[in-house]
C-alpha cells in the first residue's frame, strides 16, 4: 500500500454504466502525482480531437492527488479538467470542502467520467465501491434541496455530495461544480459538462484515511503552520476573507471597477473584508462571527471562508450557501458600479444555489452593463430591465435569469464573448475576455505580469496561475528559493519580468498538479514555501521529492494543457487580451490614464514563447520540449 | 505632531475595534515613518501610503497633519 494515496483510479463509463478500477504503478503516481497533470494525462490518451465540449466524447477528470487527505491546511482541493465550453479549449478548475478528502477515503485518487447517461443518474462512491443511480428526483432542484435529499436518502449526514445545479443542467457556458452548496469548481464551465453527460452528482462516503510515510515530519510542519499563522501575511485573509484585498487594490488603482473602465471605485470600503466582517457574515450581530462566520475546508486551521447570513430586508441571504470571495465582491459588485453588499451576497447565493462560476457571472453582466450604457443593448432586449451601472436590483435579477435562462440572461448564458457573437452591434468591442472567458479582479495595469500570463494562460485569463508582481520585492527570502534574486522597477514587463512570471506559473501549476491551496502554499506571501511544499510532499509520499521535480511536474501541465490546445488548433492567435487594454485609458485614481502598450506586450509574448522552448510562431509546445518533460508520447499525438 | 492613520485589513486590530481603523496618533518631531510602524507595533511586511499617493521608505521623515494609509500585503485571491 503506497503512503499518501490509494492507487486505485474509479472509471465510469456513463453511454454504458460500465465501472471499473484502474491501478496504476507507482511510475505513474510519481510523474503525474495529481490534479490536471494527472487529468490531462487521460484527456490527451483517451479524448478524439475536436470533440464537442457538450457531447459525450469529452472527458470529464476529477482529480486529487497523492497529498490529499493528509492531516494538514490547505490539502483539501480537486481539480476538474474537460474540455471547456466557454473557451473550446482546456478547461480547468479547482475546488476545495470536504468532498476531496472525503473522495480520498473512499478509496479513490480521481474519477475519469465518459459518455453520457440516457436520463440523469448520480454516482455513489462507498468505501471503494461505486454505483451509477437514478437521479431523475433530483433533476432541477438547487444545490442545497439535492444535497439534503441525498443525505437522507442514503442515511448518512457525514456523505459529501459534489454536484451541479439548474445552470449545469441547462447548459449555462460558464456553470460551475459545486460542493457543500458553498464550495466551486469555478471557472471554465466544468459544471456544464457535468450537465452535458446527464450526471447530477458524485456522493462520497469514505471511512479509510490513507498512510502518511513520515506523520512526526508532517505533524511538526502542521504545528508549525497553526503556530505562524497569526503574524503571517494570510492572517488577514483568514479572518476577514479574500476581501481584505480590496483595500490594497484600491490604493494600488487595480480595483477593476465600471467593466475595467477604472481602477478605482468610490464605494469601496462598503464591499471590503472587514465591512463584511461587521456586517453579513453569520454571528456580526452578536460579536461572534469569528466562531459562526467563518468556514474551512478539511483539516485545515485558516478558515477563510465566508458564511454570510441575511435575515431582513430585500436581499435576505442563507448562511447554506457561503459568503462572497474577494472575486465575487469584485465582479458582481466594482465591475458593475454596484456597492450594495447585500445585493452582491445575494446574488452569490445564486450562483451557489444554481452552480454558476460568480467571475464569468459578474463579468459579463458588467460587460452588458457597459454595453446598456453605450445604448448597443436596450430595454428591448433586456425585457424591460435597466442594465446600467450601479443598478443592484437589476444585476441581481439578471443572475437568477442567467440561471434559469430566462429572456436575456439566456443570452448572457453563453458567456459575453459568445453573446457579443450573437448580439453584435459593436458589443464586441467592449468585451474583457481572453479565450472567451472573463478576466478576474487583478488588473494587468498595475502588476504587469498578469498582462502576459492572462493570455498565455492554456485555459483562459486566470489571476491564481502565476504569482503577482508585488511579491518580486517583496518577498525576496522566498524568491530566491527560486532563483528570483533581481526584482525589477514596478510596471515593468522586460525579460526578467517574463521570467518570473513563468517560474512562478510553473510553481502555480505544480500546485495544482499535487492540489495544494494557494493562499496556504506558495512562493511569496503564502504560510507555507517552496521549501515547505517539498517536505509535505516528502512527508507524505515517502519520496524524496525535490522542488526541482515538482517544478518540472507544473511545466509538464502547462506543456500537456497547451498539446491539447494545439490539438484543437488552437495556438498563438488566441493568446490575446481585450483590446480596451491597448486603447482605452483607465479613469480616476493612481492609474488615471493607464493603457497597456501593444509592442511591449507582443514582445514579452514572443520571450515567453521562446523562454518556453515553444514554437514562436505557433506558441505549440515542440516536440524536444514534451521530450524533455518526459511526455514524448503527446509529441505522438500532435504528430511532431 | 500628529498624525492621521488609517489601519486597513487585519492592521486595524491593533487599534480599539469601535475606531474601525482610524486613528490620530502623536509622534515626536523628526519621527519616521519606521518609527511610526514600530509605535504601532507593525512587524509585518506592509504598505504605506503618504497622503493618499506617495509610497515613502521607513526612512520617511513625517509632518504634523500627514494622513498615513497602511495596508496589508497580499497577491492573488
Amino acid at each position: 500500500m503506497p503512503d499518501g494515496y490509494n492507487g486505485r483510479i474509479l472509471h465510469v463509463n456513463l453511454t454504458t454504466g460500465d465501472i471499473s478500477v484502474e491501478e496504476p504503478d507507482e511510475k505513474f503516481y510519481r510523474k503525474y502525482m495529481g490534479g490536471s497533470a494527472m487529468g490531462m494525462y487521460y484527456l490527451l490518451r483517451d479524448m478524439p480531437a475536436g470533440a464537442d465540449p457538450l457531447g459525450p466524447d469529452n472527458i470529464l477528470a476529477l482529480c486529487l492527488s497523492v497529498l490529499t487527505g493528509a492531516p494538514i491546511s490547505g490539502q483539501s482541493r480537486m481539480t476538474s479538467v474537460a474540455k471547456s465550453p466557454l473557451t473550446g479549449a482546456i478547461g480547468d478548475a479547482q475546488c476545495g470542502g470536504f468532498f476531496p478528502a472525503e473522495l480520498k477515503f473512499a478509496g479513490f485518487d480521481a474519477i475519469i467520467i465518459r459518455g453520457k447517461a440516457q436520463k440523469p443518474v448520480y454516482l455513489w462512491v462507498d468505501d471503494g465501491q461505486a454505483e451509477l443511480r437514478d437521479a431523475g428526483h433530483l433533476w432541477g432542484r438547487i444545490t442545497g434541496e439535492a444535497e439534503a435529499m441525498l443525505k437522507r436518502e442514503l442515511g448518512d449526514d457525514k456523505i459529501e455530495v459534489l454536484q451541479i445545479g439548474p445552470a449545469g443542467e441547462k447548459g449555462v457556458r460558464f456553470a460551475a461544480i459545486i460542493n457543500m452548496s458553498n464550495r466551486a469548481n469555478g471557472r471554465t464551465g466544468m459544471g456544464a459538462v457535468m450537465g452535458s453527460k446527464n450526471l447530477k452528482a458524485v456522493a462520497v462516503r469514505g471511512t479509510q484515511k490513507p498512510s502518511i510515510a513520515n506523520p512526526k515530519a508532517l505533524n511538526e510542519l502542521a504545528r508549525w503552520g497553526a503556530t505562524n499563522l497569526p503574524a503571517s501575511d494570510i492572517a488577514g485573509l483568514a479572518k476577514y476573507g479574500t476581501a481584505e484585498t480590496t483595500g490594497a487594490q484600491q490604493k494600488a488603482g487595480g480595483l477593476p471597477s465600471y467593466n475595467f473602465n477604472s481602477g478605482v471605485f468610490d464605494d469601496w470600503e462598503a464591499l471590503d473584508g472587514p465591512t463584511m466582517y461587521d456586517t453579513i457574515l453569520r454571528g456580526a450581530d452578536q460579536g461572534k462571527q469569528d466562531r459562526n462566520g467563518r468556514d474551512t475546508c478539511y483539516s485545515c486551521t485558516v478558515r477563510c471562508k465566508r458564511v454570510a447570513e441575511i435575515k431582513e430586508g430585500p436581499y435576505q441571504v442563507d448562511p447554506h450557501y457561503g459568503g462572497p470571495e474577494y472575486e465575487t465582491t469584485s465582479t458582481l459588485g466594482t465591475y458593475c458600479g454596484i456597492s450594495d453588499l447585500a445585493a452582491i451576497a445575494k446574488a452569490n447565493e445564486t450562483c451557489n444555489k444554481y452552480g454558476m462560476d460568480t467571475i464569468s457571472c459578474g463579468a459579463t453582466i458588467a460587460w452588458a452593463m457597459e454595453c446598456f450604457e453605450e445604448e448597443l443593448i436596450t430595454v428591448e432586449d433586456t425585457g424591460g430591465i435597466e442594465l446600467r451601472y450601479g443598478n443592484a436590483e437589476a444585476m441581481v435579477r439578471m443572475v437568477e435569469m442567467i440561471a434559469k435562462r430566462e429572456g436575456f440572461g439566456d443570452i448572457l448564458a453563453e458567456g459575453s464573448a459568445h453573446a457579443a457573437a450573437v448580439i453584435g452591434r459593436g458589443t464586441e468591442g467592449f468585451l474583457i475576455t481572453s479565450k472567451n472567458q472573463e478576466i478576474p479582479a487583478h488588473m494587468p495595469h498595475t502588476k504587469r505580469t498578469l498582462a502576459l500570463i492572462y493570455a498565455v494562460n492554456p485555459f483562459g485569463a486566470d489571476h491564481q496561475s502565476h504569482e503577482h508582481d508585488p511579491s518580486y520585492r517583496d518577498s525576496p527570502e522566498r524568491m530566491a528559493q527560486l532563483g528570483l534574486v533581481d526584482p525589477q522597477p514596478k510596471l515593468a514587463l522586460n525579460a526578467e519580468m517574463v521570467r518570473y512570471a513563468m517560474i512562478t506559473q510553473h510553481i502555480y501549476s505544480a500546485l495544482d498538479s499535487i492540489n495544494l491551496c494557494q493562499f496556504v502554499f506558495g512562493p511569496a506571501w503564502h504560510l507555507y514555501g517552496p521549501d515547505h511544499i517539498v517536505k509535505a510532499a516528502q512527508a507524505i509520499t515517502g519520496w524524496d521529492v525535490s522542488l526541482y521535480e515538482l517544478m518540472q511536474l507544473g511545466e509538464r501541465r502547462l506543456n500537456m494543457m497547451r498539446a491539447f490546445n494545439a490539438r484543437e488548433g488552437i495556438g498563438r492567435e488566441a493568446d490575446t487580451l481585450p483590446k480596451k487594454f491597448f486603447t482605452r485609458p483607465l479613469k480616476g485614481g493612481k492609474t488615471e490614464d493607464y493603457v497597456l502598450d501593444y509592442e511591449e506586450w507582443r514582445q514579452a509574448v514572443d520571450t515567453y514563447y521562446a523562454m518556453c522552448g515553444w514554437n514562436i510562431e505557433t506558441g505549440h509546445p515542440t516536440r524536444a520540449k514534451l521530450e524533455a518533460l518526459g511526455v514524448g508520447w503527446v509529441a505522438d499525438q500532435l504528430g511532431l | 505632531m500628529q498624525v492621521h492613520v488609517h489601519l486597513h485589513g487585519i492592521l486595524r486590530d491593533l487599534i480599539p475595534p469601535e475606531a474601525k481603523g482610524r486613528a490620530t496618533l502623536s509622534l515626536s518631531d523628526g519621527a519616521t515613518v519606521g518609527d511610526l510602524l514600530d509605535q504601532l507595533g507593525i512587524k509585518r511586511r506592509v504598505v504605506v501610503a503618504l497622503n493618499d499617493d506617495h509610497e515613502p521608505d521607513r526612512t520617511h521623515i513625517l509632518r504634523d497633519g500627514d494622513r498615513v494609509s497602511i495596508y496589508t500585503i497580499i497577491g492573488g485571491g
